[in-house]
């Protein structure tokens, strides 16, 4: 049986050297990039025919903007609205990069943490930006919270600062965990069905309810992904 | 003005349909909550903190050769930081569920 972790290395497809600096085009940024493409051509063609009345194919992407709406409109408030589009390119990229990492061959880049990582990084300095955009200086009042006497500040201050920093790791690790754990009993369920011959079909249709599980964990992990950030938007937004 | 019959029809239909999809959406929400899922989130949110403190504090250690000054301070703000998390998250779910 090959190794589980093996479809988790970062392999260099074309070298490309910056001033010392390895920025090769890698096999994770092979799979970004179909799903960036993947995205837009989907869209594109589903929404080639504008009508009224939305055909199927218009009402796949129109409901799936709704549901996105809806999820900003509940956590973020009705203030949140100009950060949608944000939000919405923060599902499709996850849940369209979950989807395609369960293809044959393909990779998944939302397993590692360096992909989820700076995704969720920058999704915090976004946060961190609209918060001090839209309340200036009363931003700071996030890391002392109202109500809370002054004494108190060399104490709340650095736990409010480190529980605002960890939560693009705890977004990070969520995602990850779910995403590699599904992806290396696929393949070790993949090595039984391989060694077992015959008796393989066992393992085999346990692989194919796995496969449906993981298709719902895929858009799940994104949407929990997207909760949690329209919560941390929101958050920003107004103070505790 | 009475409404024709058929669109006071189409209203109910509507209504009936809103009322279905409300249902759908409440169900795939709470279902992203099971138990042992829940129990994972709060690991992470709690765990979470005391990584990025503690990364804080040999970062700050490192820099000012105070080996194991800032790691032990920023352990225990982390440890109160991932406390602070379950606490919100606690929170929210309530807030949720009822």
């Amino acid at each position: 049986m090959s190794n589980p972790l093996e479809q988790f290395e970062i392999k260099s497809l074309f070298s490309l050297n910056l001033k010392g600096y390895d920025i090769s085009f890698s096999n994770s940024a092979l799979a970004m990039t179909i799903t960036v493409a993947a995205i837009i051509i989907i869209f594109a063609m589903c929404l080639k025919k504008r009508t009224i009345v939305p055909s199927l194919a218009q009402s796949v992407p129109e409901s799936i903007y709704e549901f996105i709406y809806n999820l900003v409109k509940t956590n973020v408030g009705k203030h949140g609205m100009p950060y949608f589009s944000f939000i919405f390119c923060l599902f499709l990229y996850i849940a369209f990069g979950n989807l395609i990492g369960l293809f044959p061959y393909s990779f998944t880049f939302t397993s590692h943490i360096a992909a989820v990582g700076a995704l969720s990084i920058l999704a915090l300095c976004f946060n961190i930006a609209v918060g001090i955009h839209h309340r200036k200086w009363g931003y700071l009042r996030t890391f002392l919270p109202k109500g809370i006497p002054y004494a108190l500040a060399p104490l709340v201050v650095p736990i409010e600062t480190i529980s605002l920093l960890s939560k693009p790791f705890s977004l990070t690790v969520r995602l990850v965990a779910n995403m590699t754990v599904g992806h290396i009993m696929l393949k070790i369920l993949g090595g039984f069905v391989v060694a077992l011959g015959v008796a393989g079909i066992v393992p085999l249709c346990f692989q194919a309810l796995i496969i449906i599980f993981e298709i719902f964990i895929a858009l799940l992990q994104a949407f929990i992904y997207t909760v949690l950030s329209c919560i941390y938007l929101g958050d920003a937004l107004r103070s505790h | 003005m009475n409404k024709p019959a058929d669109i006071e029809n189409l209203s109910t239909k509507i209504n009936a349909f809103k009322k279905k999809q409300d249902k759908s959406e409440h169900a795939f929400q709470t279902s992203s909550h099971t138990g042992a899922s829940k129990g994972f989130q709060f690991f992470i949110e709690f765990i979470s903190a005391v990584f990025v403190s503690v990364a804080i504090g040999l970062f700050l250690d490192d820099l000012c050769h105070t080996a194991p000054v800032f790691l032990v301070v920023f352990t225990i703000f982390g440890s109160l930081a991932g406390v602070l998390n379950v606490y919100r998250f606690a929170k929210a779910q309530e807030k949720e569920n009822f």
